[in-house]
């Protein structure tokens, strides 16, 4: 009898330790491994998604860009209790500003997640060539914005165009201005080529694109009259741009 | 014989076994032996006592009176060996006496109990590990709700830090030391031998103060707490052991009459002190200064009819009552314990409080002599009312400590005043409606089978189940419910950890020398948490408060997560003679959170003793009556790094428009694994005079290795941090408890003061490329290779600068500029010192516990001071800025009032570092029982009085409310700073104990 018992409870362990292994192969019920993630343009539209998403953030166009500005000119009052505001507000920043750490971090996860779709949007076999086009015109697009609000407000800044997948070569150096603005114009310039047009007015599309030229062109014109190139040679280097769009006479 | 019925149990069983010895007749003529046992303490006749002759099988028991009789013809030179459970074993030569009288020794108690290690059980007198056991007389009197705040000062090197008075809130325990940046410095609570969930689950963000798990569990169901302090005795529990383990074991019952308890109390807390703010005069005077024109005249002033001390609007005397009923008891066969208890807190600061009930059913029962079975099971619901801490716009006590005296509580009308730079504080308190309900059942079931004697065989299954329904509103009666129309959440938590332990257990002695005692085992849990939240606003009328009113619903959300763990452990313990014991134990535990590289970690342990007292050269020593030494080596780990942290991950919720996206959210590292604590211990227990004083002494050397950081990621990556284990953080200290029976020689009066003092020091040894961690939370805690964890980082305020009234901060770095360079170390947030000094004393029918509870050393960063003495914007101030520099040529220490602060005088820096040690009174109790004839002409078996009172008294120099303060709550890396932080409580209660 003595036995017997002894080896159920030999098969009982043996059992328990097979059986709980599985125990261990749990998934996140929010969140898929890389690999499974972007396979077709649904998935690549997810994607997009979040690239627009990323320029939601309390740190970008939530509110912090708004805030930003308006505190340094006085357009806005800080009440309250943040002590990050009231640096901006009085112009005395400190190196460990939350606000505009938020800003420069934000604005990079935005150009990773924009990077990763015009890396994938450029090697997925299963694309229409108006798909990839639409994917390319808006990553682009919102790529060059937030470079855009990064060099105004930081200057020469690191200029990124491959997404991120592991941990080598995340250093870099930074980009001049001059530099990060050629690049700017250069990709809204390739995209606004595209024939593929993108429906909506919350997502980026020709206009905006064009209107996004518009802008980064003159902050590269204000820049290089401030850094001593004449203001007629810059606002005729701009013109060679129609039809892009259209200078007034009387600006010039 | 009527007499032979009191002894304890297992002295009667000891009777009956020696009288089933086969004994040998006794030899008519020859040498007769006759004498008489008594207790050496007391004099009393000892019944009941083992005398046998060393070597042979022959021998006796005293009788009643304690006399005893042995022919020793056949027995030249014989040795007598006297035993009786509870008493020293004496051997007595026999000479050419005829009669041998014998005192026995009363065996200090202590060393005989068992205790509760894990998964076994062993006598304290055998272990080798550091090991604490605080019993449940020690918790019975402190008017305290959960049983982390009831071990507040009771075990050596375990620092309990009650970060706030929030009713039902989390406190801080560490054991040795903050030992992780990023996994957690909780230790691993087990019930009953069943870990138990003790995270937050709260979805609503009140800001500081987070809901406890372990509030849900009833104090006075506690039997005892084993707290496992080292790294060998930790080890058996493996990957969640870092931290160390604290083991609860609740009350049984045993085998006799029922026994019924009822205990009560009722009383009151108050706040003890209270800051000392500008009032309306005060506030017009300074407020002029600030604007630097005459904004308000003299007549104005004198005319102003509101001067409201919103403290005290704040503020209330609140009850705090307890109420529990127990019965236990049982037979041969089975035995239970049941009780019923009710706690209610309600909070010092207005619109806090907590209320708990609890039911719990213990049962053994044996079904046959070798199979054993049982159960203990809990079920408990809970009630907090909850208020927002500080970080918050819509919070009272904040709010209270902000607004200037010149708003009044209510306009004219009735309503609430709401024009002032904050919203109102009292509103908050009675209108905003925060509840938070937890429904929590725990338990186990267990069969115990003995297979044969000496393997013994048991299977337990548990289970925490943990549901935890908050439900907020915010009706328009407040400023923050008028922003939305009315402003509700709802949100639904529910976790459920089943957990499945298997042991075999093998124990043998032989030749009288060796021990042995074998444990194999394995364990299984799994963990599954789903929660739901949504988020309503626009609500049609005031008195609706759920979501079905509110025309809105802004956001409702879903989520789960699963765990899973995978154990196989085993721990031997050898002992030869009683003198040398050895235990080592080894632990495999896989977890679903670590990575395919590293999936099961492997944590071994070994710890050896010598027992010196049993050694014959220290045999003679009449005065030393203990001596062991221990030497304990153990790797344990922590696993609490967050789940699926190892995986490329793109993550779901990224959504625009209402479209869903998604959006890469984690870096991978396949080889992301625990962090890993290797910890070396050495300990000396001593007594003497038989145990009067009595003490220990340890000494450890604790490592972290393989600490998980957040490596820094430059942050034009797009990710700010990818998690792996590449940091080293060292605990080195020691610990110090004394005993001592300061009037053992008084047969009427009792007292036994006892001391517990520990030292820790940490250092951060490595961080990722040396990066240091900064600015974290509201003090400015700093993460940095060489110093401590967590110290406040900042400028060094050198005083006021007499001639133009700004603050003038140290120039570190001689560059002629102030800039972040310049920041140092300016405080640390961990004591040099701690502990407790406890004090029981009994005279005739009374009985006073005296409980001290102090920590020396530790710095506290007044966040608080930072907006009250900072004369700028709009809210109210501290009286210490009276003594503000005000022309050129004043000298003091608080800079000028300036609206704007150029100068940012009010930045992080060591004016706002202070002193936070303190020595505290935390318990007093004076307690009456009624004498024995008194108890039976009532039918009652005790019955007690008393009188207690908590916090009765602080000592410190911290100009805070409260020296015991973490605005972050159980924060693991924000310590040490106040920030309008609800403070403890003074409370007086009075109650009783009745037993039936």
């Amino acid at each position: 009898m003595k036995s017997f018992k002894i080896i159920y409870l030999f098969l009982f362990f043996s059992a328990g330790l097979s059986a709980c292994d599985g125990l261990l192969d749990v998934q996140p019920v929010d969140a898929v491994t890389a690999d499974q993630a972007i396979t077709d343009a649904a998935g690549l539209q997810s994607a997009m998604l979040g690239v627009y998403d990323a320029f939601q953030s309390n740190s970008l166009y939530g509110r912090d860009l708004y805030i930003v500005g308006a505190l340094s000119s006085g357009d806005a009052e800080r009440t309250g209790t943040s002590l990050d505001y009231q640096q901006i507000s009085n112009r005395n920043i400190l190196a460990d500003n939350a606000v505009t750490e938020g800003i420069w971090a934000q604005s990079y996860t935005a150009i990773n997640q924009a990077n990763a779709v015009i890396a994938k949007a450029n090697s997925l076999g299963n694309l229409t060539e108006e798909q990839r086009e639409q994917f390319l015109l808006q990553a682009y697009g919102l790529r060059a914005l937030a470079h855009l609000n990064l060099v105004q407000l930081f200057g020469a800044i690191p200029y990124r165009d491959q997404p991120v997948q592991g941990l080598e070569g995340l250093d870099i150096a930074r980009t001049s201005e001059a530099e990060v603005y050629e690049n700017i114009l250069a990709d809204l310039e390739m995209v606004a080529e595209f024939s593929a047009t993108v429906e909506g007015r919350s997502f980026m599309n020709l206009s905006g694109i064009m209107a996004l030229d518009a802008r980064a062109s003159l902050y590269y014109a204000t820049f290089l009259a401030q850094n001593g190139q004449s203001a007629g040679q810059c606002i005729s280097a701009l013109l060679i741009k129609p039809p892009l769009w259209k200078l007034q006479q009387a600006l010039i | 014989m009527t007499n032979l019925l009191l002894i304890s149990g297992r002295a009667h069983f000891l009777l009956w076994t020696l009288l089933l010895l086969p004994c040998l007749t006794m030899p008519a003529l020859g040498q007769t032996i006759q004498g008489k046992v008594t207790d050496a303490g007391n004099g009393d006749a000892l019944p009941g006592v083992a005398i046998k002759v060393k070597g042979t099988s022959y021998g006796t028991i005293t009788d009643v009176a304690g006399a005893y009789q042995l022919e020793l013809d056949e027995y030249p030179k014989a040795k007598l060996i006297f035993t009786f459970l509870g008493m020293k074993t004496q051997e007595v030569v026999v000479g050419t006496q005829s009669r041998v009288d014998v005192q026995l020794v009363s065996d200090s108690q202590e060393l005989d109990e068992v205790v509760v290690m894990g998964y076994s059980a062993e006598s304290k007198r055998m272990l080798t590990t550091s090991t604490q056991v605080v019993k449940s007389d020690k918790l019975e009197d402190l008017a305290v709700g959960s049983l982390d705040a009831a071990l507040s000062g009771q075990a050596a090197g375990v620092q309990v830090t009650q970060n706030s008075g929030t009713p039902g809130s989390a406190l801080s325990v560490r054991v040795r030391g903050v030992g992780s940046v990023n996994a957690g410095n909780q230790p691993l609570y087990v019930i009953d031998g069943i870990p138990v969930t003790s995270e937050n689950g709260s979805q609503v963000s009140f800001s500081g103060q987070t809901i406890s798990a372990l509030s849900d569990l009833n104090p006075s169901d506690i039997e005892s707490i084993t707290m496992l302090k080292d790294g060998a005795g930790a080890a058996i529990y493996g990957a969640r052991a870092a931290n160390g383990v604290v083991l609860i074991t609740t009350k049984r019952g045993k085998n006799g009459k029922d026994v019924i308890n009822f205990n009560a109390y009722y009383g009151i807390q108050q706040a003890w002190k209270q800051l000392d703010l500008l009032n309306k005069e005060q506030w017009f005077e300074y407020k002029n200064d600030q604007l630097g024109f005459e904004k308000y005249s003299p007549e104005y002033i004198a005319n102003y009819e509101h001067d409201t001390d919103w403290q005290s609007e704040i503020f209330q005397v609140a009850p705090q009552a307890n109420y529990d009923l127990s019965a236990q008891g049982g037979n041969e066969r089975t035995s239970y314990f049941l009780s019923g208890s009710y706690f209610r807190q309600d909070g010092i600061v207005k619109g806090s409080a907590y209320e708990r009930m609890s039911l719990r059913l213990n049962l053994d029962h044996m079904l046959s002599e070798k199979l054993k079975v049982g159960s203990s099971l809990q079920f408990t619901y809970s009630d907090t009312d909850r208020i927002e801490g500080d970080q918050s716009l819509n919070a009272p006590l904040p709010n209270a400590l902000s607004l200037p005296a010149i708003y009044p509580v209510r306009n004219e009308d009735g309503s609430f005043n709401e024009d002032g730079p904050y919203a109102n504080p009292v509103a908050i308190a009675e209108n905003a409606v925060n509840k938070a309900y937890s429904y929590r059942g725990l338990g186990n079931v267990y069969l115990d089978y003995e297979i044969i004697s000496n393997l013994n065989f048991q299977l337990k299954g548990g289970f925490d189940y943990y549901q935890l329904r908050e439900h907020s509103y915010d009706p328009v009666t407040t400023r923050q419910g008028a922003t939305y129309n009315g402003l509700g959440f709802n949100a639904n938590s529910q976790s459920l950890n089943a957990t499945v332990n298997a042991t075999l257990r093998y124990n043998k002695q032989w030749a009288d020398v060796h021990r042995l005692d074998v444990l194999l085992g394995w364990s299984a849990e799994q963990y599954q948490r789903r929660t739901n939240f949504l988020r309503g606003q626009n609500f049609s009328r005031p008195e609706f408060e759920y979501i079905t009113s509110a025309s809105e619903i802004v956001a409702a959300d879903s989520y789960g997560l699963d765990r899973g763990i995978n154990s196989y452990f085993s721990k031997v313990n050898y002992g030869y003679a009683d003198r040398y014991l050895f235990t080592a134990s080894v632990r495999r535990d896989g977890s679903s959170k670590f990575g395919n590289d590293n999936r099961y970690g492997l944590f071994p342990a070994a710890s050896f003793a010598w027992r010196a007292i049993e050694e014959s050269f220290l045999q003679g020593r009449k005065n030393l009556s203990n001596l062991k030494l221990r030497v304990g080596y153990g790797l344990t780990g922590n696993d609490a790094i967050g789940d699926f942290r190892y995986q490329a991950l793109f993550s779901s919720g990224s959504d625009y428009f209402g479209q869903p996206g998604i959006r890469p959210s984690q870096l991978p590292n396949e080889s992301l694994q625990w962090e890993t604590v290797i910890q070396t211990n050495v300990g000396l227990d001593m007594g003497w005079w038989n145990d009067r004083l009595s003490g220990s002494f340890d000494y450890y050397i604790k490592t972290t290795e393989d600490m998980l950081l957040s490596r820094p990621l430059p942050l034009s990556s797009g990710y700010s941090s990818v998690m792996s284990n590449v940091g080293s953080m060292q605990n080195k200290g020691w610990e110090l408890q004394l005993s001592y029976d300061v009037l053992a020689q008084s047969k009427s009066v009792y007292w036994n003061t006892s001391l517990n003092l520990a030292s820790n020091k940490n250092e951060v040894l490595k961080l990722y490329n040396g990066q240091p961690i900064d600015n974290i939370g509201r003090g400015s805690n700093r993460i940095q290779e060489g110093s401590p964890i967590s110290v406040f980082y900042g400028f060094e305020a050198l005083g006021v600068d007499a001639s133009t009234g700004d603050m003038v901060f140290a120039d570190l770095n001689q560059d002629g500029e102030i800039t972040t360079e310049d920041r140092t170390v300016i405080g640390n947030p961990h004591p040099e010192l701690f502990g407790g000094w406890n004090n029981q004393l009994r005279w005739k029918g009374f009985d006073v516990q005296l409980f001290f509870q102090f920590s020396y050393g530790n710095d506290i960063y007044n966040g608080t001071r930072v907006y009250l003495e900072s004369m700028k914007g709009a809210d109210n101030q501290m009286t210490t800025i009276l003594d503000r520099w005000q022309q050129p040529g004043d000298i003091t220490d608080i800079p000028r009032a300036t609206a704007n602060d150029p100068n940012n005088n009010n930045r992080t820096s060591s004016r706002f570092v202070e002193d936070g040690s303190f020595l505290r009174l935390k318990n007093l109790t004076v307690g009456y029982s009624l004498p024995q004839p008194v108890l039976e002409k009532l039918h009652l078996r005790k019955c007690r009085f008393y009188v207690s009172g908590q916090n009765l008294w602080t000592l410190t120099n911290y100009s805070g409310l409260d020296p015991e303060v973490n605005y972050a709550g159980d924060d693991d890396v924000r310590l040490g700073t106040d920030f309008f932080t609800y403070p403890n409580p003074r409370v007086f209660v009075a109650g009783v104990n009745l037993t039936l």
